[in-house]
């Protein structure tokens, strides 16, 4: 069998483009926020020089006023604090002064501005970008009765200029996941898919066997091959009606598709509750709940929706359900972005996330067909890779769209990723040949001692507060918390998506470093004792550098438990004999009654009482489950 | 040869990308940042002018009756020659005073609610007005200093042109050499394909020069044997076709 495996490497191809890409980025962006912060500078210093007039007319004007009367500007009462207001008003300004005739220091005042990143590195003289100072004479009539002193200060430009460069560098981020996505989907479609088309058609081929026929699609060596290849089967059955496609399913044809939609479903992730608390409300609708509501329908939504995805894969085929869902999650986008009235969004929500949940479960299924049997863990993996990394493009996209054109533009723009990524979905996608069946069978699973008592205590103990903790915190307490300390929509954006950072990057690796049940629940323990740490650290300290770090932990230690929970309730289920769409509505419903519980606390208890008991809950779950599993595995005997 | 080609435009193409984001962005944020520091100057203007008349609307006297009223508005215009009207305006917005005869009569904007300082755009001029309190702390009226923007927005395209042809100019050379980096890193990928290319090629221009028909090795498991392979069976199955280059 030709080994097709260098070349279709998508794993080994997407990590180096990656590295490189990384790299090449960087040092774009470092090189032309340089060139900006320059260009910047050169461009306001205009407008900072005016300024400076200013501020010299009206000090000229107040002394000179003393001056006509007699009074020498050395003896000018009240001249210190009426430069500290002044210079309140200018806070590029770094020290003001009124000098006599004679140089002498008659009155000052500073502003506090730390050194410039420029400065400190010393790169400030020679790029022109240093601080200047202007002295201004004060004539009165026909004598120099001193001047005034201004040293402006080149903090400005940076500081107003870090605000870019943060939403650069994560938007770079999001377009080198997305770039990352589009370069493998391109290669698949222009090589690996044909070479695999014609890989298949020879093996058949060779033995004699001339039914099928091949797309000719890719480059033109391919589709030349292609043709040559199908001229050989229709020759060999002599003019019979057209033959039936050879088709396959790879796991990379969902990867694009998949990814696009989900950063358009999830393009309101950072800031959905702000804007439904901004929205016309009922009445009887709190503030809280008001805001909590289109995440709650959300998963009322995907609750109801999912035990019935495996049927409606079945009957309708995984790539045709992909493409229908398009179109009403896009619908329902359009609603969001236009309603005004919190329920229409919270409607709307529950809309997309109903399509979200067609699309992600057509895309599992396609996954789980498309390898065999051992790829099963690689394709749940590029599964949830493909969810985190779309939502963490689509929460990046829509922080930094809402921002500077408001948030009906940035919903909308979400609606036109899903449809690129239905769109993408319909053209790589491979409609089924036959029937699907009904999930992999559980195979022959080894015997696992108490295993429904294990599974419940899992469930119950650690998926449970993991999404709850999501869904309270991630979806709703951080963004409104956020933006009660002063972040604006995208700098929002920026915390929360270190959330999904931390999945995108440790995900994998934890997956793949803890194969065995000892070092699962070694990542369960340390992840769940990370988010209960960072719950504390958040319930003590208020701010928005304690949000960073704590959002961040609390995604580290995510990302540490989801992948070996996964694993592990897998493999309980398997045991116990029960499908794992139980333990997804579980789940959600325990998020949803988490969601609602918070928002009705809210009204009687502080945030930081509600974090605490967050922290309390994850941790007395996980130690209780580790508990039950210990004493399971003890009492039923069996070497682990 | 394809594979890196196209790896390398997708590249290309996300640099362009990036960059195109941060120039977007940079004049987004200069054209706010430009637009609320003239709106801060003015304002200080403002307030330095409405001394004389805060001072009258205190003590209740009416706006119109301060002394020297166009003197001091007009030194204020003065002090930037972008500044087209310094307006003084009674509490429903209808101006009194101006530096601009015409404008007197005219009704400007008045925010409802109790902001000290508010401003607006309209077409290329910028208006900056504080408020004047009576003696009851009442707002009594507003003093308005209206700017041309043009200079400020000749600037901004100013910036942006030289921000794109540095953007340019790192894009090309970026661009360059992140194709460089690819080749280097994807070595094995692309030496796999180029043997692909190569296999097929071989078949292909053996089918021309009638040569396919020799019995390829088994024992060298590669995409050129097994069309070689499929070749032979198809030739031995139905003679006087194949040889074809269709």
């Amino acid at each position: 069998m030709p080994d097709r495996s260098a070349i279709t490497d998508a794993p080994h191809v997407r990590a180096r483009m990656l590295a490189v890409l990384t790299v090449f980025i960087s040092v774009t962006v470092l090189l032309f926020s340089m060139v900006t912060l320059v260009s910047f500078d050169r461009a306001i210093s205009p407008e900072l020089h005016q300024r400076t007039r200013l501020i010299g007319d009206i000090i000229r004007a107040k002394v000179e006023q003393s001056v006509a009367t007699g009074i020498p500007v050395e003896a000018i009462a009240g001249l210190d604090k009426y430069l500290a207001t002044t210079i309140g008003q200018f806070p590029e300004i770094q020290h003001l002064a009124v000098v006599s005739r004679r140089g002498v220091l008659v009155a000052e005042a500073a502003n506090e501005i730390r050194p410039t990143l420029l400065s400190r590195i010393g790169l400030d003289a020679r790029l022109g970008v240093e601080a200047a100072t202007f002295s201004l004479p004060i004539l009165v009539r026909n004598d120099m009765a001193g001047a005034v002193t201004v040293t402006g200060s080149a903090q400005f430009a940076e500081t107003r200029l870090r605000n870019v460069l943060l939403d650069v560098s994560v938007l770079a981020l999001a377009v080198l996941l997305a770039g990352v996505e589009l370069a493998l989907a391109i290669a698949a479609a222009s090589i690996w898919k044909p070479l695999s088309g014609i890989n298949g058609l020879l093996t058949m081929q060779r033995v004699g066997v001339y039914t099928h026929v091949i797309r000719p699609a890719g480059i033109g060596l391919f589709r030349r091959l292609a043709r040559r290849l199908n001229g050989y089967s229709a020759a060999a059955q002599r003019g019979a009606v057209s033959l039936p496609v050879l088709r396959f399913a790879e796991l990379v044809d969902i990867r694009f598709a998949l990814f696009v939609f989900v950063a358009g479903t999830e393009i309101a992730a950072s800031f959905l509750p702000v804007y439904a608390l901004d929205a016309a409300r009922p009445g009887w609708l709190t503030d809280n709940l008001a805001a909590a509501l289109p995440l709650a329908c959300y998963l009322v939504a995907v609750m109801v929706v999912s035990p019935f995805g495996a049927r409606l894969v079945a009957r309708w085929g995984a790539s045709r359900l992909f493409a229908l869902a398009t179109l009403p999650t896009m619908v329902s986008l359009m609603i969001m972005a236009l309603a005004s009235d919190v329920l229409w969004i919270a409607l709307a929500r529950g809309g997309v996330g109903i399509g979200y949940a067609i699309a992600s479960i057509s895309c599992q299924e396609y996954a789980l067909r498309s390898g065999n049997r051992d790829e099963v863990s690689q394709a749940s993996g590029t599964f949830l890779a493909m969810i985190y990394g779309g939502t963490f493009c689509g929460s990046v996209l829509g922080g930094v769209l809402a921002q500077h054109f408001g948030f009906a533009l940035a919903i909308g723009m979400g609606a036109l990723l899903v449809l690129a990524g239905g769109a993408s979905g319909y053209v790589t996608m491979t409609p089924a040949g036959g029937r699907m069946t009904q999930g992999a069978a559980p195979a022959q699973a080894p015997a696992v001692p108490h295993a429904r008592r294990r599974y419940l205590a899992l469930t119950i103990g650690v998926a449970i507060p993991l999404n709850l903790v999501t869904a309270v915190f991630v979806w709703y307490l951080a963004p409104l918390q956020l933006v009660r300390l002063g972040a604006d929509t995208s700098e929002t954006a920026r915390v929360i998506m270190l959330y999904y950072l931390a999945q995108i990057m440790l995900g994998g690796l934890v997956t793949r470093s803890a194969r065995d049940d000892g070092s699962r629940w070694l990542a369960l323990g340390v992840g769940a004792l990370v988010v209960a740490g960072a719950f504390i650290a958040l319930s003590r300290h208020d701010g928005i550098g304690a949000m960073v770090i704590g959002t961040a932990a609390v995604g580290i230690g995510h990302a540490l438990l989801r992948g070996p929970l996964l694993a592990l309730v897998t493999r309980m289920a398997q045991g116990a004999g029960i499908g794992l769409s139980r333990f997804r509505i579980a789940e959600r419903l325990g998020a949803l009654t988490g969601l609602l519980l918070t928002t009705i606390a809210q009204a009687q208890v502080s945030t930081a009482e509600i974090v605490k008991a967050l922290a309390l809950m994850v941790l007395m779950g996980a130690i209780l489950a580790g508990i039950v599993d210990r004493a399971s595995r003890r009492s039923g005997r069996t070497p682990q | 040869m394809a594979v890196f080609v196209r790896l390398w435009a997708v590249a290309a193409g996300i640099l362009a990308l990036v960059i195109a984001g941060f120039v977007w962005l940079a004049i987004l944020n200069f054209k706010q940042i430009q637009i609320t520091l003239l709106h801060e100057r003015l304002a200080v203007l403002a307030e330095v002018t409405a001394v004389p008349f805060q001072t009258a609307a205190r003590i209740g006297m009416p706006l119109g009756g301060v002394r020297n009223a166009d003197a001091l508005l007009e030194r204020a215009r003065q002090s930037d020659n972008a500044i087209v009207g310094i307006h003084v305006a009674d509490a429903a917005g209808r101006v009194v005073r101006s530096t601009d005869k015409a404008v007197e009569g005219t009704s400007l904007q008045m925010p409802p609610g109790d902001r000290a300082r508010w401003s607006w755009l309209d077409g290329e001029h910028l208006f900056s007005s504080v408020r004047l309190l009576g003696s009851q702390d009442q707002r009594v009226g507003s003093v308005t200093v209206e700017i041309d923007r043009a200079g400020s927005m000749i600037r901004t395209r100013a910036m942006a042109a030289e921000l794109l042809t540095s953007a340019a100019l790192i894009w090309a050379a970026m661009a360059g050499l992140s194709g460089l980096g690819l080749w280097f890193f994807l070595r094995p990928q692309i030496s796999a394909f180029r043997m692909v290319e190569q296999q097929i090629e071989a078949f292909e221009s053996d089918i021309w020069r009638k040569q396919a028909d020799a019995c390829p090795d088994p024992h060298e498991p590669s995409l050129g044997t097994a069309l070689r392979e499929a070749h032979l069976r198809f030739r031995r199955q139905a003679p006087g076709h194949g040889n074809d280059h269709a």
